[in-house]
């Protein structure tokens, strides 16, 4: 493998890393995209590498390989259709809580919804940006963007009424 | 940003933390590209012989195809694009290959002889320069006549008493020259190869090329064979089978492959087993399931199996148990 490749991969393993397993929920798929992403990035070295760096063209491989990748046996992500039944958190949990459940409904998401609040909201990338990594419309990342977080608000409020009601039944 | 935004961004920052860490990600990716250079180069030794695989299927079914004519009228179905899944059978039996029909008993000057393999079921001699120059070769027997290639700047010779087709550059390849003739009904030899060729040299060679039965070298013994499926391609470091479904040739993508590598692969994910006496790890990578066993001497057998072959796990080890590594096996190099 070529050394500027290399250096590329140990100096841009991690972030790729964190941005396949928020796409994936799961470590060792996050991985084998990552790994196959890089496998094919190298082969095409030598015309990425220096255009617009490579990062942007392994991000976009990762991404495409996400949505366009199909289950084969069953993975560690089990979506679950309802929210598993919280207790009523004290003050150090509600942070527990809010991450936790935020993660488990984010992985209820579609794949195109969940790759752009991921590109969104923790890469901070424009709408633009986005849709030229997605391969598809700045508009068509706005519905995808609106549709997940009125599924997450919606969510988020079902599960808090439910909370509410077990706090007032509960002696 | 509102209040489902920060809640949203908070969540992705925090679980961001829980990603593999990357420390082995480059030797992983070291090892997941030698694989792949193993199964394309067991998919590019095939070129030739699935050529001269589809002629004889095309010249079968071209033949079938007259007779079905002249009686009545019909398609016949299109070949599926994915082949059906199969269920690995095993039976007590050792693997073995049909030898060689070939023997090369002359030099050709410049190349020296670097391996036989087996590729889509037919046996093959190939060759490498000896100065590292861009040029090889390669020698094959085959029961029907290779690809019929475009006759322009072909010329007539004799190999012993028979005749023979020398192209200088392959239609299908024009970096690469071909010589062919017949010796019986089902016995068409064929030396393809690449780079400067004095024809002289060429026809001197050919001609010390004996009929003998030479055996292959197995790189494994196998205490158990995979009774429904048919070897393909065998090196030094490999054996390949497919399922009858599966073309001779066929991407290697869709064939149980039994491979010799240097040390256990790196294996993401994967669960440590008991094969036999021996530890090893099984995994999956791609949709292929793979079981790697090591070696007393550090080397691993690595078994991969693909989605379109399925068999269960106690099946997998008990076949990956009756594996042993031969005297002429040469573990592949990445």
């Amino acid at each position: 493998m070529r050394a500027n490749f290399e250096e590329f991969v140990v100096a841009r393993g991690p972030a790729l890393l964190r941005f396949a397993y928020l796409l994936t929920a799961d470590g060792y798929l996050a991985e084998d995209l990552v790994q196959e992403a890089l496998l094919r990035t190298h082969r095409r070295w030598s015309a990425v590498e220096h255009v617009d760096g490579p990062e942007p063209y392994v991000r976009k491989a990762i991404l495409h390989l996400y949505l366009s990748w199909r289950r084969r046996r069953s993975s560690s992500e089990t979506p679950v259709a309802d929210l598993p039944e919280r207790p009523v958190p004290d003050h150090l949990a509600d942070l527990f809580a809010e991450r936790d459940e935020m993660w488990l409904l984010l992985r209820q998401l579609p794949r195109s919804q969940r790759a752009v609040v991921v590109l969104r909201y923790y890469e901070d990338l424009a709408d633009a940006d986005i849709a030229n990594l997605i391969g598809c419309s700045a508009a068509t990342v706005r519905v995808h963007a609106f549709k997940a977080l009125k599924k997450l608000r919606a969510a988020l409020e079902s599960n808090t009424e439910t909370q509410l009601v077990s706090t007032e039944t509960t002696p | 940003m509102n209040d489902v935004e920060r809640m949203l961004q908070r969540a992705l920052v925090r679980h961001a933390d829980e990603a593999p860490r990357s420390g082995q990600l480059l030797h992983r990716l070291r090892g997941r590209a030698r694989r792949r250079r193993q199964r394309q180069l067991i998919a590019l030794t095939c070129g030739l012989a699935v050529a001269l695989c589809a002629l004889a299927v095309g010249v079968q079914g071209g033949l079938a195809g007259l007779s079905e004519r002249a009686g009545q009228s019909g398609a016949s179905p299109l070949a599926p694009s994915t082949p059906a899944p199969v269920y690995l059978t095993l039976a007590p039996g050792p693997v073995t290959i049909d030898g060689y029909s070939v023997k090369p008993t002359r030099p050709m000057p410049g190349l020296k002889q670097q391996a036989t393999i087996v590729a889509a079921g037919v046996p093959i001699v190939l060759y490498v320069s000896t100065t590292g120059a861009n040029a090889g070769m390669s020698v094959q027997v085959s029961a029907a006549p290779p690809v019929r290639q475009s006759t322009a700047g072909s010329a007539s010779y004799r190999v012993r008493t028979h005749p023979a087709t020398f192209v200088p550059s392959l239609a299908s390849d024009p970096t690469k020259w071909s010589l062919c003739w017949q010796e019986k009904p089902d016995r068409w030899l064929t030396i393809e190869g690449f780079g400067p060729v004095v024809i002289g040299d060429l026809l001197t060679y050919a001609e010390g090329i004996g009929p003998v039965r030479v055996p292959f070298d197995m790189p494994f013994a196998f205490g158990l064979t995979p009774s429904n499926l048919i070897v393909d391609d065998a090196s030094a470091s490999w054996v390949t089978f497919r399922p009858g479904n599966v073309a001779p040739g066929g991407v290697a993508e869709s064939k149980l492959a039994v491979l010799l590598d240097e040390r256990l692969p790196e294996a993401p994910g994967g669960r440590g087993v008991q094969v036999g006496q021996r530890p090893g790890v099984i995994f999956t990578t791609g949709g292929t399931t793979m079981l790697s066993v090591s070696q007393r001497d550090g080397r691993a057998i690595t078994i991969q199996v693909p989605p379109n072959i399925g068999v269960t796990e106690p099946e997998l080890i008990r076949f990956a148990a009756g594996i042993r590594v031969t005297s002429a096996a040469v573990a592949g190099k990445g």
